[in-house]
């Protein structure tokens, strides 16, 4: 791949030894990143002969599909996959809701009771109450064995909150807010039509958080999905299936093999990676360069 | 931006908080109720032991039978709903007007989903684990019922028939009735495979390895002729790594004091022997050199499969994958079974932990009602029956199976049909009542199980290991059970797990020269960890005749 | 610029004007905010707060079946074990150690990698880039793990392998006790780094172009333009990012530990987590574990508020 000069005005006349180093840097890393997805997929599409004996590295040995082939004749795992994108959407949307409306009127300089307000959002950060206390206040408001289970309760997120108010502090230059509010527009107006066209970025950035966030979980689920192992998301699955099957217990006689084949973890790695790595190039679309910003910094 | 949409949501989110407050005032509640039926709990048996309610013609009202069930992830079976579930609800649940409901328990985290559904008081009735040790913490967090035998033999007759006398044996802890079992017939497929084809090569036989100084001499020549070492693996879990190390006979109160599966022991002589073997094959090349990185099975197999140990310790099964694949990655290779006295020091017996004679222990949930203990042990009773195990076990006649002249079912490994079983022949189901699948008489059981533990092609290795685990029998004992909760187990156990294995491979993997002195610190610091308290307290308790 | 310091205070000079108004006052002012603040809050509310009453478990002996309100009252004993296991201390000095070095480095890769991409300027090498630099982050820790003795294994992994030859000596990359440190920091960076550039590279994006061309007409090279124009636009993340880690100091992934760590190299793997793990999850010992996060929590608690305290006196936002 050609390095592209980054110099904007009339510089391409030579070349600049800086601007190959750095992407000639950025090229290795990425393929440092890259190598050990590559080893799975590999993996994914060998033989299972040459993968228990691990000699698999980059390049599939014996090349099956068998183990994708499964995968989609599996009704429950096709079904896990459904379950993980209505959650992750409806959490998505929530998620990004929520953080909005503490994250703006935070932000506001004027808001009485600000740094109480933000006390109570940050502490959250740092203690819980613990797995059972939380497990219990789910079952209290009957809501095991249910997709809200997986959508509300980590629906608020301290961490995105506040990238999300330092961003709005910053963003938004005060004077553009305050001629809005001569022109007599009120904080849902000022929100709705200057901070959020001009947040783009954090917006698309913290959904992108949102939304991989709660595709990756799975902790939660292991706990709160536990009868109706219909709703179990994709990653719960897949946990099922690596972690569970690996382990051995030398007071049950066994009768059979339990464990499911290393190739067929591979595969559901691979399946239950790649549609959430679809995502970022649609979400980058939208860190497009602060041209508004510009034009009104008058 | 949608204000109604938000007016809603922030509507539903006041309901929610008073729907908590309700709730925990409610759970408040509850839990003095518990108390209230605890105590009612224990004039049960008196008052019932004139006569229990007849129910043969199924309940007054509907009873909810909560049921554990592992879940094991296999792939495309549900654990909670199948053919099986369903045939148990129609030819169990539908007849006694009970209806069945199965838990799902995450096998690996199994502790952790018991608490949580005992915290929230959806724990189903029968609350169950392997090892005596967790069982007794279950009984001392006091969310078991004390048990009334009488009532048991009432309801289940064909059940208490069979495993009555182990109940009355083990059951019982402070004296008060708690546990009942399954039955564990007394088998093991659990096996070491070597490479025939390496002991060979070297100039030896099979027969040769007749102790673990003759195993050392091969290990040796395998070594120079750039074979491979003797395979390894971390000890965890469960410590009976010395016994072929101990005295034989042994001394009764020794055995009690020293055997527990669940708290490695560091500091006898046994496991000081044990420990110079090893670090003695490490030192000189003998054994995987990383034996403990290899944590668990596929790990360990990972190495014999390429060929870089030639030993591989597993539970030999007729669809093992290992044989194949090591074919395939090394075409000559040929497999036997170790025999039993290769591990074991010259001049001494090749002894090992006998499982205790029941598989699952449980209890019952300290919340469940009368009626649903009543259809705990109906169930068992169900399940008892020849022909209903039977059906679990083997799937339909002709789709699953068909019974051979002998009368084995023989499986058509290829079914997929609607009733196909799960992989591993839904053990998770009937292990309520037998941990291995059993024929009326002995000789077709043998039969039945050489089938199921025969690779194809190599039945041999069944049979040889069938043939040393019976030569070998009368060195096999199990370890103690105590009646009494050991509180400074279940206090130290993991702590004293994770120093062990620090310890252990410390030295092991130490030089030669040093062995003594780190050995010797070695045992002070796991006495100071909490060992020394252990032992005290057992100490007490065997004072005491409280063991089994 | 200017501009907006001068409204800055001239807003700031207001507020302390309108103190004297009662707080009905500001309810009706700014009565959109609050409103704005209610769903938030009663999500937080309910589901952070209400479970904080488990923390009681502490300073109690938990026991299923006596329940929350029904166990007994043990005060501080639960601490007083907790601080005398001989773990605990070791657990605290690795915890430390492995956090700070994880801030150091783990913190400020993200930083520079995000400046290096902010130079790229082709659309497509830049997102193809961005993508690959992602995937590891998709890749849970068991499977990090698996991975890393495959590759760094000192008897059959492939780099070792490699290295053997070659004609180099085998290097215990994770079976020595400080290498293995080095491998844990090294591997947490290359899983984290390209995640983290994200928000960097979010807050980059709305930089105003016609600075650069400005700065570029003054023959600013291209090293100045960083330091001066995309650096200073990217410091109230990086602020509030940092103050944020702090509070992580005392904390850390139990995952990221046990996948990576091995029975033999057990130097620096006993951490808080760690313990918290072995002890409420393995031994199911619920209020032992409790205090122990109850410990963790307020410590990091505190380094947050310090954190945020030192950072207003030196002039930036904080977070409260």
């Amino acid at each position: 791949m050609k390095a592209v000069s980054n110099a904007p005005v009339g510089s391409k006349k030579r070349f600049d030894v800086w601007g190959f180093i750095i992407h000639a840097a950025l090229v290795v890393v990425s393929l440092v990143c890259l190598l050990p997805y590559l080893h799975i997929v590999a993996k994914s599409f060998s033989e299972d002969a040459y993968v228990i004996a691990n000699k698999v590295y980059l390049l599939p040995k014996g090349f099956s599909i068998e183990a994708y082939t499964k995968i989609f004749a599996d009704a429950s795992i096709l079904r896990s996959l459904y379950v993980s994108v209505i959650v992750t959407v409806l959490f998505t949307i929530l998620g990004m809701i929520v953080t909005i409306c503490a994250a703006y009127p935070l932000s506001r300089r004027q808001l009485k009771g600000r740094s109480t307000l933000t006390f109570i959002f940050l502490f959250t950060m740092y203690f819980s109450g613990g797995i059972i206390p939380e497990y219990m206040l789910i079952n209290n408001l009957g809501m095991l064995d249910t997709l809200w289970s997986l959508i509300l309760p980590l629906s608020f997120s301290a961490f995105n909150l506040l990238i999300m108010k330092t961003t709005f502090t910053h963003s938004v230059p005060v004077s553009l807010e305050e001629s809005a509010r001569i022109d007599g527009a009120g904080h849902f107006r000022i929100l709705w039509s200057i901070v959020l066209p001009l947040s783009k970025p954090i917006l698309a950035t913290l959904s992108l958080f949102y939304a991989v966030g709660r595709w990756n979980a799975y902790q939660d689920a292991l706990f709160y999905i536990k009868h109706n192992v219909d709703l179990r998301p994709l990653q719960l699955k897949l946990y099922y299936l690596i972690v569970q099957a690996s382990e051995s217990f030398q007071l049950e006689a066994t009768q059979v093999t339990l464990s499911n084949p290393e190739v067929m973890k591979a595969a559901v790695v691979v399946f239950a990676t790649l549609p959430i790595i679809c995502i970022y190039p649609f979400v980058q679309k939208y860190f497009v360069q602060g041209t508004m910003l510009g034009a009104v910094k008058e | 931006m949608g204000q109604k949409k938000k007016a809603s949501l922030w509507v539903t989110g006041l309901a929610l908080v008073g729907l908590l407050a309700g709730c925990t005032g409610g759970g408040g509640g509850t839990s003095n109720e518990a108390g209230g039926s605890a105590t009612n709990e224990g004039d049960t048996p008196t008052a019932a032991a004139e006569g229990f309610a007849d129910y043969s013609n199924g309940f007054p009202e509907k009873v909810q039978l909560d049921i554990p069930v592992y879940e094991r992830a296999f792939e495309g079976w549900n654990v909670t709903d199948n053919y099986y579930t369903r045939w148990i609800q129609k030819e169990f649940g539908d007849k006694y007007n009970v209806s069945v409901n199965f838990v799902p328990i995450t096998r690996a985290s199994e502790v952790t989903d018991f608490e949580q559904l005992l915290a929230s008081r959806k724990a189903p009735d029968i609350i169950f684990h392997y090892d005596m040790p967790q069982a007794l913490a279950y009984y001392g967090e006091e969310v078991l019922q004390e048990l009334n035998h009488d009532e048991i033999k009432n309801y289940a007759p064909t059940y208490w028939a069979n495993l009555g006398e182990t109940i009355e044996q083990y059951g019982t802890i402070d004296e008060k009735p708690t546990f009942f079992f399954a039955s564990r017939p007394n088998v093991d497929n659990f096996t070491t495979i070597i490479r025939k084809d390496w002991v060979e090569k070297v100039g030896m036989k099979m027969e040769d390895l007749t102790s673990l100084e003759k195993y050392n001499e091969m290990l040796v020549k395998w070594k120079e002729a750039g074979l491979g070492t003797t395979g390894g693996s971390l000890i965890q879990n469960s410590f009976n790594f010395n016994y072929p190390f101990r005295d034989w006979p042994f001394d009764e109160k020794y055995r009690a004091l020293y055997s527990d599966l669940s708290v490695a022991d560091l500091t006898t002589a046994d496991t000081e022997r044990y420990l110079r073997n090893l670090n003695y094959q490490y030192n000189n090349g003998l054994i995987d050199r990383e034996f403990y990185l290899r944590s668990d099975e596929p790990k360990i197999k990972a190495e014999f499969v390429a060929g870089k140990t030639g030993t591989f310790g597993t539970y030999l099964t007729n669809n093992t994958d290992v044989i194949a694949a090591t074919l395939k990655n090394n075409p000559d290779a040929e497999f036997a079974i170790m025999p039993p006295y290769a591990g074991v020091p010259e001049g001494r017996e090749p002894q090992g932990r006998a499982y205790w004679p029941f598989g699952f222990i449980m209890g019952i949930n300290y919340e469940s009602t009368d009626m649903e203990r009543a259809a705990v042990w109906m169930y068992l009773e169900w399940m008892s029956q020849p022909d209903n195990l039977f059906f679990l076990q083997n799937g339909v006649e002709g789709e699953n199976y068909t019974l051979d002249k002998e009368g084995v079912a023989v499986r058509d490994p290829d079914f997929k049909g609607e009733s196909v079983l799960a992989q591993n022949n839904n053990k998770d189901y009937w292990a309520l009542v037998t941990e291995t699948a059993q024929y009326p008489d002995p000789a077709t059981t043998l039969a039945a199980n050489k089938r199921n533990w025969s690779p194809p092609g190599h039945e041999y290795l069944a049979d040889d290991m069938i043939k040393y685990y019976d030569e070998v029998e009368e060195f096999r004992t199990p370890d103690a059970l105590y009646t009494v909760v050991l509180d400074s187990v279940n206090d130290y156990k993991a702590d004293l797990n994770v120093l062990f294995q620090e310890l252990y491979l410390k030295i092991a993997l130490a030089p030669e020269d040093q062995f003594d002195q780190l050995y010797e610190e070695a045992k002070t610091q796991y006495l100071n960890a909490g060992y020394q308290e252990i032992l005290d307290e057992k100490q007490k308790a065997i004072d005491a005749g409280q063991y089994k | 610029m200017k501009g907006i310091s001068i409204a800055k205070s001239k807003n700031e000079t207001a507020l302390l004007k309108e103190s004297r108004y009662g707080p009905l006052y500001y309810l009706r002012r700014d009565w959109q905010l609050y409103v704005l603040l209610l769903l938030p809050l009663v999500l937080v509310l309910l589901f952070k707060y209400t479970p904080l009453a488990g923390l009681v478990l502490a300073f109690k002996d938990y026991k299923i079946a006596k329940g929350f309100w029904g166990s007994e009252w043990v005060g501080m004993e639960v601490f007083q074990e907790l601080f005398a296991k001989p773990d605990f201390a070791r657990a605290v000095r690795n915890t430390l150690l492995l956090n700070i070095l994880d801030l150091l480095f783990s913190f400020t890769v993200p930083i520079f990698l995000a400046l290096l991409l902010h130079e790229v300027k082709n659309i497509l090498f830049k997102r193809v880039n961005q993508t690959l630099l992602y995937l590891p982050h998709f890749l849970s820790w068991v499977i990090i793990g698996a991975m890393a003795y495959q590759l760094l294994g000192e008897g059959n992994g492939m780099i070792n392998n490699l290295l053997a030859t070659l004609g180099a000596d085998r290097v215990p990359f994770l079976q020595q006790d400080t290498n293995w440190l080095i491998s844990y920091l090294l591997i947490g960076i290359w899983q984290s780094m390209g995640w983290g550039t994200i928000i960097y590279l979010a807050a980059m994006s709305s930089i105003n172009p016609e600075m650069y061309e400005a700065a570029t007409v003054d023959g600013a090279s291209r090293w100045r333009k960083m330091w001066n124009i995309t650096l200073p636009s990217i410091r109230p993340t990086i602020v509030t990012l940092l103050i944020m880690s702090l509070g992580g100091v005392m904390g850390g992934s139990f995952e990221r530990i046990f996948s990576l760590l091995n029975r033999a190299t057990t130097e620096f793997t006993t951490t808080i987590p760690v313990l918290v793990y072995r002890w409420g999850i393995e031994g199911g010992d619920i209020s032992r574990a409790t205090a122990l996060g109850l410990f963790q929590a307020l410590i990091g608690l505190v380094l947050v508020l310090a954190a945020d305290r030192i950072a207003k006196k030196m002039g930036e936002d904080g977070l409260l």
